[in-house]
């Protein structure tokens, strides 16, 4: 079936940066099940009978959204969150695929897992799901995972979730190892024995008595990734860096050539250390939000490119997980739904640019993963979301539609709102 | 004066309340040492002593104010209570709460969880000690013991010495001090030693005892946990108390009749030698003594403010 959407104005990265007109402009977009059979500025031709029309009423359309690090709890924790309704979550945050963490009960480390994932992902119909299997068995950081059956079974992503490998040596060895079938490595990045609490180190901590870790427990395990990444020559993504430390080795690592990528949370760009001042563990995620200052070098290195994309990082908990002593709350937060609206009203106080934000979320994932997408031309796939760049609303965790009710953007005003979500032609998200 | 229908901590308050608080507790002090150690302003008032971590000078003490003020004490703590068979905070508070308590004072291990408390339960709240962060009953206790000793807060030079960083009698210390006008300086081994801590105003840090209490008017020695020793902090209790302990020598580079002063438990020879716990310097009975009234002093403002005391 032919759809058009019409009154729209098209963002089109394929576009950004090039001689030939600007990124944005007035249009619409023409697709015919799953791919663009048209773009076209200003207004249409006149569209023939059987033809379904889409009024963006003024709306961007942009490509969907790509999210590397989220966790759905299914597996074993569905009291949290199932693969189903965290693809609606993602659906409703313009997401049309989703990268999953391999710490569920099972974990996911043999092929079974993977097959898994990617059944009940097809079965909710609205993302693509992409499994991040893990390194090792158990995530003990001792013993391979199935590495190559994973991978055969349709894994392209290996990483230990939030876990440190502890022995240098096997993490060589597995990086390698995943690099000889394709695959990109995930890593997240503290030095366990330096973290001795969930705040970071600083005067916030200090004044709160909140046990705390420093920038430099993620500087030292960034510094050993990098150093892996260019031993390996396997390609690693850095997952959620969070510091200034961190950026500045990454920054030396791309200008030398390092097959290495870095992705930071949602909560690092909009939050920092202030926001677990008053104990709230709807506040307490992983990695700690850090200093005003991490959080400033943190904007400046997406918007230059060193960091490629941001993550929602979400991972939902239940109330009676949240609603206790910050110490004893579980990490994590709610946030695939509100990615973009927070990252937009970041662009609309003017620290980040709006083109970054698409480049964080559609375009720099798709291009780590070797997945088709990120531009809005004849021949694409038909993934696409439309954004209301201005509303303002308010966000209730009542209301949201993960089942999770951790956020710590509870009753703050954002501005933005993905309107729809349109998957190979098929719209899965509608507000 | 700041409205205080809790007592979370000292940061915030305003000199004039801590000036009432402390004023009170000369009214208050007094009670104790009649032959009849009561007086009935929380008559009918019951208060909870919520102790999630063990204590036992803390309860008590906060025990026997508010039975001179007359009230009715009930006694829960972790180790015989449902928070041992895995119940949440918040489901214990509220089982208490059907006990229709007007005052919950609260011990607990986790930084926040008084204010956690205070923003869920319908009663005042009295911070007994959170974790690192706050222990406001101390610090006001200890401020008295300075004020009633030295007729003034304002321009003393405080020297706290030891485990800053997991002390809340130091944070509270630092807040409550620094309001009244006092200078406040820390010292331990930088192990012990928070980021930042310069960053409060008023405070000066150092990594020695000896310039820290140097011409200092009140030199405040912290207990040495036990179990820290011989870990990653310090080497030993032997060395520490050579170090950074406070023996006679050291006590002659403060003020000649500085105080000295422990919020206890001492440990005699490490943090502090016998010779100087037992001294003529030493306040450390009278911090005990004094805590009664500070404690009666907060029971009594907080009932106040809540509307269930009687003049």
């Amino acid at each position: 079936m032919l759809t058009r959407i019409i009154n729209c104005q098209i963002f089109d990265p394929g576009r950004n940066g090039a001689q030939t007109g600007a990124a944005t402009f007035q249009g619409y977009v023409e697709f015919s099940n799953d791919v663009i059979t048209a773009v076209g500025e200003g207004v249409p031709p006149p569209a023939d009978a059987g033809v379904k029309v889409i009024d963006a009423r003024g709306a961007t359309l942009a490509p969907s959204f790509v999210d590397m690090y989220a966790n759905f709890c299914e597996p074993g924790y569905e009291y949290r969150e199932t693969i189903a309704s965290g693809s609606r979550a993602a659906a409703a945050g313009g997401y049309t695929a989703v990268c999953l963490r391999p710490d569920t009960d099972p974990l996911i480390q043999r092929s079974n897992g993977v097959r898994f994932l990617l059944e009940r992902g097809a079965l909710a119909g609205l993302i693509d799901v992409y499994p991040i299997g893990a390194l090792s068995m158990g995530m003990e950081g001792q013993t391979m995972s199935e590495i190559g059956e994973m991978a055969a079974a349709g894994a392209i992503l290996v990483g230990e979730g939030n876990v440190f490998v502890k022995r240098t040596g096997f993490l060589r060895r597995a990086m390698e190892y995943a690099g000889n079938f394709g695959l990109v490595t995930i890593l997240t990045n503290e030095d366990p024995s330096l973290a001795e609490g969930p705040a970071h180190e600083g005067f916030m901590s200090t004044a709160r008595g909140l046990k705390c870790s420093p920038t430099a427990a993620e500087e030292i395990a960034v510094a050993r990734h990098i150093a892996l990444a260019e031993l390996t020559g396997t390609k690693t993504l850095l997952a959620k860096v969070s510091s200034a430390a961190g950026v500045r080795l990454i920054r030396d690592a791309r200008a030398r050539g390092v097959n290495v990528f870095a992705s930071v949370s949602v909560h690092n760009l909009a939050l920092n250390e202030d926001a677990n001042a008053g104990y709230n563990a709807m506040t307490k995620v992983w990695p700690p939000l850090r200093a005003e200052s991490d959080r400033r070098e943190l904007l400046k290195a997406l918007e230059e490119g060193v960091i490629d994309i941001v993550v929602s990082d979400h991972d939902p908990h239940v109330i009676e997980e949240k609603e206790v002593e910050f110490d004893l709350a579980t990490t994590g937060a709610a946030s695939i739904e509100l990615t973009w609206s927070v990252l937009n009203t970041l662009a609309a106080r003017g620290e980040l640019g709006f083109s970054t934000v698409i480049r964080a979320l559609s375009t720099a994932p798709r291009g780590i993963m070797g997945i088709p997408g990120g531009e809005i031309r004849t021949g694409m796939p038909a993934d696409f979301v439309l954004l209301d760049r201005t509303a303002k609303w308010t966000v209730s965790a009542a209301d949201m539609v993960t089942c999770g009710c951790n956020t710590p953007f509870d009753g703050q005003e954002l501005i933005g709102k993905p309107v729809m979500t349109i998957r190979r032609g098929d719209v899965t998200w509608q507000s | 004066m700041d409205k205080l229908n809790h007592l979370l901590g000292l940061e915030g308050l305003s000199r004039e309340t801590i000036t009432s608080i402390l004023d009170h507790a000369v009214e208050f002090k007094e009670v104790s040492r009649r032959r009849i150690k009561k007086v009935p302003p929380l008559r009918g008032v019951t208060v909870v002593l919520f102790f999630i971590e063990n204590s036992t000078r803390t309860r008590i003490s906060f025990e026997v104010a508010a039975k001179r003020l007359s009230a009715d004490t009930l006694n829960f703590s972790a180790s015989t209570s449902s928070l041992s068979k895995g119940e949440t905070l918040l489901d214990t508070a509220k089982n208490l709460m059907a006990m229709q308590p007007d005052i919950v004072v609260m011990r607990h291990f986790a930084p926040g969880a008084a204010k956690f408390l205070s923003e869920r339960i319908p009663a005042g709240i009295v911070n007994a000690g959170d974790g690192a962060h706050a222990h406001p009953t101390q610090a006001l206790l200890d401020m008295y013991t300075m004020r009633e000793r030295l007729g003034t807060l304002n321009g003393l030079e405080v020297a706290i010495v030891g485990d800053i960083a997991h002390s809340r009698v130091a944070r509270s210390n630092i807040h409550g001090l620094t309001t009244m006008g006092a200078k406040v300086r820390l010292a331990g081994p930088r192990t012990m030693l928070p980021p930042m801590l310069d960053h409060f105003p008023g405070v000066s840090v150092f990594d020695r005892i000896e310039p820290a209490i140097e011409g200092a008017d009140v030199v405040m020695m912290l207990r040495i946990q036990k179990e820290r020793m011989g870990k990653d902090l310090f080497p030993s209790d032997r060395e520490y108390s050579r170090v950074f302990g406070l023996d006679s020598q050291k006590l002659k580079l403060a003020k000649p009749n500085a105080l000295v002063m422990h919020p206890g438990p001492m440990n005699r020879g490490v943090e502090i030698t016998p010779d100087v716990a037992d001294s003529t310097q030493s306040v450390i009975l009278e911090q005990v003594e004094n805590g009664v009234a500070v404690r009666m002093a907060v029971l009594f403002l907080v009932a106040r403010n809540l509307g269930v005391s009687e003049e």
